[in-house]
């Protein structure tokens, strides 16, 4: 099964590299050409992604955010993960809402919580907070005054 | 082109929801729903806190149904560390499967009380939560807690049930049937209930998919899909149980998928009980140790040599883990990220009222708002999966 999605995806795109963990599959592609490869994942009949069910981005300082897209199929049965960087000083990505409308408010709770901006996206604004929020609550930098640092735990 | 609010307080919202609809007359044009009322940072605070400290507020991130809520980042945990690692004894993989499933049962019912409630039948609220009640003083035995419920911990459970548990669960499960013939007598073929749901929100099989719809949503638009027989956990595989559908994609539809779910659900635990075999509930951690280092102790005058109690906590190795499983809502995953401390580095919680909300622009097009009404309760949104 993995083995089809593997050379479905180099086989239009040489670029991806792959790996796996207990998430499962994980194809690496670069953060440019991000939606044709979502596009050719929907639209494959190897790979036949018709259901975008988690789309999640983790901060790692000082360089990048990683954006991670679980994708299924229904027809095939098999699921993968898409993964890619985003530079952490400008992040940027194209919007992948035009391929699964599910991708709307993912990339809006995004942009609200890591400040990625999603170019092409009908309507980003933020999720959660407040329309007059200032900075990006999940960043690991996020500085907050009213957060009240834990007391020492005997521990590293 | 008038633009009307419903909510942030209102009573049929399910939880602190804000909605802008524009209406034409009496005829949505758009809905913009603003959420974000009861968004609590739960991933952001799981990020500063131990592996076995964030149950406690995973239960908050969907309170309706806070045993499958608690136990998805259970599960996910559990998946990071490999199989001879962490073994989780098979009484407490009965045990998980029967409190997911009375957990199922409680919040369909919840779902119908309410449900009925908007629709403006009292009676029916009352009698779904008459039953509930029942389910939820079994929590209280088990637990202590009746909605924000801490039971499923990392490697089983701290406690057994409790004695005579099992015949209690066993005798309220055996009437469930009867009175959920009550209650359908009163709903299902009432003219009122048929003429504001037949044919009312009507989702078909692409837009579900396409919006990432799961759970009985899904299942009431005919996609016979359901997490519990793709990826099972537990004794699942060998539980003889039915997949409710239908195909109409309607309110009335969701509404009869949830009915029939919540049989099926009692046909589940009363076969986990007949099958549920003795020893332990907690399964043997893999913790490490944590040695404090030296110059830790020297900083604050302690002599390095006097070891002043070694936690030891569960620190997973670097990995990635999404474990999905079928909540009462869909699907319910955690997307943990871990780097080898014993914090857990990212964490993610994946709730199918966040891909409800998202499509009910696209579902309540074209419908007049008492409409709106009934389509937003079918839906099972509730505030805190949304905004966690």
């Amino acid at each position: 099964m993995s083995e089809v999605i593997r050379q479905a995806l180099l086989d239009r795109f040489p670029g991806v590299t792959f790996y796996e963990k207990a998430i499962g599959l994980v194809a690496v592609v670069p953060s440019d050409n991000f939606r044709d490869i979502a596009e050719f994942c929907r639209d494959d009949e190897r790979l036949a992604c018709d259901f975008l069910h988690n789309y999640a981005a983790a901060d790692f300082p000082p360089d990048r955010m990683e954006v991670f897209v679980m994708l299924y199929s229904y027809r095939h049965g098999h699921k993968f993960t898409l993964k890619t960087s985003v530079d952490r000083a400008e992040p940027k990505l194209h919007s992948l809402s035009a391929v699964w409308p599910a991708a709307d408010w993912y990339e809006r709770e995004m942009f609200d919580l890591f400040g990625i901006v999603f170019a092409g996206h009908p309507d980003l604004r933020r999720l959660f907070c407040p329309d007059y929020w200032v900075g990006y609550p999940l960043r690991k930098d996020y500085q907050d005054l009213r957060i009240v640092p834990l007391p020492e735990v005997m521990s590293e | 082109m008038m633009i009307v609010n419903i909510g942030p307080q209102h009573p049929s919202t399910h939880g602190v929801m804000h909605f802008r609809l524009h209406l034409d007359g009496e005829i949505i044009r758009r809905v913009d729903p603003e959420v974000g009322y009861l968004h609590r940072s739960i991933e952001k605070i799981s990020e500063r806190r131990l592996y076995e400290q964030v149950p406690v507020y995973c239960d908050r991130v969907d309170y309706t149904c806070a045993m499958t809520a608690v136990l998805g980042y259970v599960l996910s945990v559990e998946s990071l560390f490999e199989k001879y690692e962490l073994e989780v004894p098979p009484r407490a993989w009965y045990i998980r499967v029967i409190v997911t499933e009375l957990q199922r049962l409680a919040n369909h019912l919840l779902w119908l009380g309410t449900f009925a409630l908007e629709l403006g039948s009292f009676t029916g609220y009352m009698y779904a939560f008459r039953e509930r009640e029942k389910i939820l003083d079994l929590f209280e035995s088990v637990a202590g807690e009746r909605i924000t419920i801490n039971y499923p911990c990392i490697g089983g459970f701290q406690q057994d049930l409790p004695e005579g548990w099992v015949e209690l669960c066993r005798k309220i499960l055996s009437e469930y049937p009867r009175y959920l013939d009550e209650i359908e007598d009163l709903l299902t073929l009432n003219p009122i209930l048929i003429a504001r749901c037949k044919g009312i929100g009507v989702l078909n099989r692409q837009t579900a998919i396409a919006y990432g719809i799961t759970g009985p949503n899904l299942r009431a638009t005919g996609v016979k899909f359901d997490l519990r027989r793709e990826e099972p956990w537990g004794p699942y595989p060998e539980l003889d149980f039915d997949i409710p559908t239908r195909e109409e994609g309607d309110v009335y539809a969701r509404y009869l998928v949830r009915l029939a779910e919540t049989r099926q659900s009692c046909r589940i635990v009363l076969q986990c009980l007949d099958k549920l075999p003795e020893g332990p509930v907690l399964a043997k951690l893999p913790l490490k140790k944590r040695d404090i280092s030296s110059e830790f102790l020297k900083e604050r005058g302690i002599d390095a040599h006097i070891r002043t109690g070694i936690p030891r906590r569960l620190c997973p190795s670097p990995n990635e883990t999404y474990r999905r499983m079928e909540g009462p809502r869909g699907e319910y995953g955690v997307f943990i990220i871990s780097d080898g401390s014993d914090k857990p580095y990212r964490v993610r919680y994946r709730d199918n009222s966040f891909s409800s909300m998202s499509a009910i622009g696209a579902i309540s097009k074209g419908h007049k708002l008492a409409d709106f009404i009934a389509i937003f309760a079918s839906l099972d949104i509730v505030a805190p999966g949304l905004d966690r």
